[in-house]
């Protein structure tokens, strides 16, 4: 763990020019935004890295958040989990930009932090809602 | 009529010279803000500080010259009542205008920071992604 300094910043390009998303490619809903999110006009490069790749889970899976948050990683590998992950997917769109701004002020913070919490852990659920076909639990595997 | 004459010299004065020394003091501390905006294009910073200025200058001489004309001052007594109600004017208008060239800075740097910086840092580093899979 390393919280990122002044002097960090100088060294890497900021703000990050490309940024990686780890998503969770056995959960529909998880699909389903990565599919929204890569239709959106965007300021910064996005690639999307499938948790079930196996490049991926070599190089992250040994992390205690793989596969149960979304993590956001840019060049240089500076890492942003869960609703901070979130917070920069909108951060990367133009028409979001303004509102990822807005969530992270202090009126929205705490309230956008635990829907981005709950929406991670039932996501198998809202999944199951939304009905996928190729596995019966809804979960598919999220737990790998 | 003599004193109207004087009176009018002295607003003369006093318009130009406070319209000076604001948009002086605007231009000096604007550029230590637009400088910290436009940090890696310096020659857009001083430009768009001597455009704020210039027009600063235009709004501010315009009003002033609009208030010249003063009605007829008989005495010392209404002649200074008619200098110190303009220059009072003026300084008001003054300072509105003043205000909302902070309030322009102000936003231009709000929305600098809009398109620049990530709302939140990152909170770990780990190993840098994959090229390709």
């Amino acid at each position: 763990m390393l919280s990122i300094t002044q002097a960090e910043r100088i060294v890497h390009e900021w703000p990050p020019a490309r940024l990686h998303v780890v998503y969770d490619d056995q959960c529909e809903l998880c699909r389903r935004c990565r599919h929204w999110l890569s239709t959106e006009p965007t300021f910064v490069e996005l690639r999307f890295l499938a948790s079930s790749e196996p490049e991926v889970s070599q190089r992250y899976g040994n992390l205690a958040w793989f596969n149960l948050e979304l993590m956001v990683v840019d060049d240089y590998g500076r890492a942003w989990i869960g609703p901070q992950a979130f917070i920069m997917c909108l951060w990367a769109t133009r028409r979001w930009r303004p509102m990822s701004y807005r969530l992270k002020g202090t009126a929205f913070a705490p309230l956008a932090e635990r829907f981005f919490h709950t929406l991670s852990a039932n996501r198998s659920v809202v999944s199951g809602m939304l009905g996928q076909h190729r596995c019966e639990t809804g979960s598919c595997g999220g737990t790998s | 009529m003599s004193y109207l004459l004087g009176t009018y010299v002295i607003y003369g004065i006093a318009a130009i010279a406070l319209t000076t020394v604001l948009a002086r003091t605007l231009y000096s501390h604007g550029a230590v803000f637009l400088d910290a905006l436009f940090e890696d294009s310096p020659g857009m910073a001083a430009a768009t500080n001597r455009l704020l200025v210039t027009g600063f200058y235009m709004l501010n001489l315009g009003y002033a010259f609009l208030l010249f004309k003063m009605g007829p001052a008989d005495t010392a007594v209404e002649a200074t009542e008619m200098l110190v109600q303009r220059l009072g004017y003026l300084l008001v208008s003054l300072g509105v205008i003043h205000f909302i060239n902070m309030a322009v800075f102000w936003k231009m740097k709000r929305s600098g920071e809009l398109t620049n910086n990530p709302p939140v840092l990152p909170s770990y580093t780990v190993a840098t992604p994959p090229a390709s899979y």
